[in-house]
This record gives C-alpha cells, structure tokens and sequence, in this order.
C-alpha cells in the first residue's frame, strides 16, 4: 500500500478541495527541500484535479472517527486569585517545637548566605 | 475552582490508550519492523470500543492481554459490524497482509499464512461495506459530489484490493514468484471470504467479487498456460515420428506443467489444460505403439487426473465436459498397468467416472474376459463351482459392456465345456 496523501498529510478528505489546497499550501511553505515540495504538490494535484482519484483515495484511507479532543484547560491567569486570609501571610512557628523537638536550625538570611558569597 | 480532570481531558486519555492498543495489535498481527498504520487508524480501537464486547476488549488490552481484541478484528464473521468499523478492519488486513507478505528474519512460513488470512480479511470486509453500500456512497459524495464520479470511483475503490492481487498474480506468474502464486491462493479463497464476510451467496456485491476474483485468477493462470501450451506445441510438432529426442521433450514439457500445477495448489485450470492437451499426445504414442511413451505420459499426468476424476466424482455437472476426457487418461493407464489387478480397478474406475466411454467398455469388457478365461483354466478341482460361477458372471459382464469382445469366444466355449452356457443374446443386445 503506497502512502495515502490524506494520511500522510492527516487531512480529512471530507473537508473540500478549497481546504485541501490550503492545508498543503501551508506545508509546501513550511517544506525545507526541493524535493518535499514537489511531492507535496503531487498530492495536491492527486487530491484537487482529480475528483475519482480523490474518492478512490479517500476510501482507502482510514476515516477519522475519533471523538474531537476537545479544548485545552484555560489559563489560569486571567481569573482574580482569592483574597489572602491571615493564615496565608503570618509566619507560623515551627512544627517541630509544638511537638516537644528540638526546632531545626534556622536558615541563614539571605545576604548572609556563604554559597551566595564572593569567593 | 474549574474540575482538575475535565471531561476533555478523559478524551484524549481515551485517544491515545486507542492509539496504545492499536500499536500493539498491528505489532502482534506482523513482524516487528511493520511501519505501523497512521494515528487516524486508531478510531478503529474507538469503533471497537462502541460493540457489545469491544470495552472490556479493550480494557483487556490496556491490561497487555490482546486476544480479546484480536478475536473482534479477526472475527469469525463480519455481520451486522458498523460500516466505519467494516472501513477500518478493511484498511487494517490490508496494510498487515502487505507488512507480511515483505520478508522477515525471525518469521518464515507463518508470515505467509498470516498474510493470505489477512488478505481474505480485507476482500471480506470490502464485500460486506459494498454489500451495505450507503456509506460508501456518502463518503464518495462528500469528497466528490458528482454522482457519476462518486459511484465510478466507489466501484474502483471497492474492487481496488482484487486488482492488486489480479496484478501481482499476473506479474510473476511466468517466473512462479511467491508473491505471485500468494494473490492466486488469496484470489482461489473467495468462497472462505464470502463465509467471513457474512453475506448470501446471491448477495450481487458477492456475485461481483466472485466473478472478478474467478476472472483475474484465470487471467493469471493463462499467462502461464500460453507458454506451456507453446512449448508442447513446438515439441509435438518435431516429435511425430521423429527421434525420442522429441518425444522426451514432449514429456518435458508435461512435467513442467504438473510442477505448474502443483504450484498454483492444484489448479482447476492447469488440470484442464493438462487433460485437453494429453488426449492427443496419448494418441500419438498410442498409434505409434510407443509404450514406453504413453507408460511415462501416464504416470506424470497420474496426480492431476486423478484428482480431476475425483472433483468429476463429486461434481458431476461442473465435470462434466471433462469426463470422457479423463476417463480416456486412466483408461490409457488400465493398458499401460502390468498388474492384472490395478488394470481391471482403473478400466471400473474410468466406466464409474463415464458408464459410456467407447474404449473405457471396451478395454473392461476384454479385462474381465481375461479374467474369466484365466479363471477357468485356473480353476481347482474342490471349489470349482465356486470359481465357475466367478467366471461365468465376469464373462456375463464383458458382454453386457461389449458384446463382439473377441476373447468372448473362447470364454464362452470354455462355459460352455463347464456346463454353464452363457444364455443367449437378446435381440436387442445382438
């Protein structure tokens, strides 16, 4: 079986020849060599100047009867963040003390931290 | 807050699992460096998933147990499957056939089989979307919506897998390549494709296929058949009365065809070529009392006419132009048999296969006569009575099957001498 232009190029053959013309348009301009846009334009010639050529082909490509994936998540960054309540912003004491440890070291702040320093 | 798993996101879990299995069966159908179908094939899994068993087919498969979902795509039959999913499974036997039929290291033999049974898969499932017809129809009217253009293109799309094997038949049948004598046996198989297809008989999308299939098969064989005939003719034509130089090469050519014939599994064809043109080589060597040319014409033709005198024996009408013709084949063989055993059991054969054959009666009736003379001279003095009454019905035979048999005579003196006189001819019979 020689490669189907629908599914090398994943197009729908449903979609018309105006939508095919546009789709390997925009893949001959992305195209790097010579020779892929000549192959490229023989699909096209296959899929648009030939309506039987196109049907024959269309039937032994695989139809696309996947479910639509559908829309990616939306950003998040458009949404209002909710108000800080005063837990969010205080400096809470250590865990370790509540539970009778000894509290761990403190970190060193930051302009007096030796890996930051000049050698 | 907006979900964390949107029903848009099972979606494309969904396609890609999809995308997962079919990688993974295309693999387990062919050998490991198949290019695997494109991603869109994957809404096969997806039509799968739609049938009564396919979601815990595919679940199954997920789970890295595949044979569920094997089971489904090489199903038994094809009836009352969704037409998209019929497309799918049709695309798909294609492309694994094809993978297949290319060589593989790790598989020999069992590549071979796996492609054949695709291929009759994917002329199964072409016959059942052409039988089902609307959807094909709509998807040619979508991409061209022309009628006419549409319905021609459809028929060429539907009948396209039989042209390729119609071609690759033809094109290596005169160097009997393997890719060649794979489309013949696939095209011969049409009778197991129409059973997984799930059609009748008198479905016209069946009757089409069938025809198309019988007609490139047959195409194919002839191309093979014209170089085969040629050759015999040139070598008969220098063998009539020539040297046994000629006459060999006549048998040469004979051979040849037997081997042809056991490549294409036993062809129907090549069998009928064989009788046809071994009707008058076997009366060439007949007339030229060339035993030793008939004895060996006889034993090369032995598997093909005895294979076609059973085909006659199970189907008497298909046979039935043949029939004369291959009762004369083991009638020249019943003559060319020293044992006097075999002879009479292929002279029955041959009156079995055709009760009126001329020589076929002829030769018996002189067989069982010889029987019947030996049988009386041999005949001991205790249990005579026994082999006189043997005698006297073998010699009742041959008379039924041909009166004037000389032989007869004798016969019928000796019964005579016995006391046991054959009775007398009918009007009729005389």
């Amino acid at each position: 079986m020689s490669e189907n232009p629908f599914e090398k190029y994943d197009l729908d053959p449903l979609e018309g020849a105006a939508a095919l013309t546009e789709a390997l348009r925009e893949r001959i301009e992305e195209a790097e060599t010579e020779d892929v846009r000549r192959e490229i334009r023989a699909a096209w010639e296959a899929l648009t100047m030939h309506p039987r050529r196109r049907v024959e082909l269309a039937l032994a490509a695989h139809p696309e009867t996947r479910p639509r994936i559908g829309a990616p998540p939306r950003p998040t960054h458009g949404t209002a963040l909710p108000e800080p309540e005063v837990l969010d912003i205080v400096t809470l004491p250590p865990v370790a003390a509540a539970l009778g440890a000894s509290p761990a070291q403190a970190e060193p702040a930051l302009p007096d931290d030796p890996f930051l320093r000049d050698p | 807050m907006p979900a964390v798993w949107r029903a848009e996101d099972e979606g494309l879990l969904e396609r890609l699992q999809d995308e997962q299995v079919l990688r993974a069966l295309f693999s387990s159908l062919t050998h490991d460096h198949a290019t695997p179908p494109p991603a869109r094939a994957a809404g096969l899994v997806h039509q799968i998933r739609q049938t009564p068993e396919g979601g815990a087919a595919v679940q199954a498969a997920l789970d890295g147990d595949l044979m569920p979902v094997r089971r489904l795509v090489c199903s038994e039959s094809y009836r009352g499957l969704a037409p998209p999913l019929l497309h799918h499974l049709a695309l798909l036997h294609q492309r694994v056939a094809e993978a297949n039929a290319l060589p593989s290291e790790n598989h020999g033999r069992a590549n071979e089989d796996l492609a054949i049974d695709a291929w009759v898969h994917t002329l199964a499932a072409w016959m059942a979307l052409a039988d089902e017809h609307d959807y094909l129809e709509s998807v040619a009217l979508a991409v061209a919506p022309n009628p006419a253009t549409a319905a021609a293109a459809l028929q060429d799309a539907t009948m396209a897998p039989l042209a390729a094997l119609g071609a690759a038949a033809r094109s290596g049948v005169a160097e009997r390549t393997l890719a060649s004598q794979r489309a013949l046996r696939v095209l011969g198989q049409m009778p197991r494709a129409i059973v997984l297809s799930g059609l009748a008989l008198e479905s016209p999308a069946v009757t089409t296929a069938t025809v198309r299939a019988r007609t490139l098969r047959i195409e194919a064989l002839e191309i093979a058949l014209d170089a085969v005939a040629e050759a015999l003719d040139e070598a008969s034509a220098r063998s009539v009365g020539g040297p046994a130089a000629d006459q060999r090469a006549v048998l040469d050519v004979f051979q040849r065809s037997v081997e042809l014939w056991h490549w294409t599994d036993q062809a129907v064809e090549v069998e009928r070529f064989l009788i046809d043109r071994a009707g008058k080589v076997g009366w060439d060597f007949y007339n030229a009392r060339d035993w030793n040319g008939l004895r060996r014409l006889c034993q090369t033709l032995q598997a093909p006419v005895d294979r076609m005198a059973t085909r006659i024996q199970q189907d008497r009408l298909a046979g039935l132009a043949y029939t004369a013709r291959c009762a004369q084949q083991l009638v020249f063989r019943a003559e060319m048999e020293a044992n006097a055993s075999r002879q009479l059991e292929l002279a029955e054969r041959a009156i079995a296969l055709c009760p009126t054959h001329r020589n076929g009666r002829l030769v018996l009736s002189d067989l069982l006569a010889l029987r019947a003379s030996r049988t009386l001279r041999d005949a001991p003095i205790l249990g005579r009575k026994a082999q006189l009454e043997r005698a006297y019905a073998d010699a009742l035979r041959a008379r039924e099957l041909w009166p004037s048999t000389p032989r007869l005579i004798e016969v019928g003196d000796a019964l005579l001498r016995q006391g046991m006189p054959l009775p007398p001819e009918s009007e009729e019979d005389a």
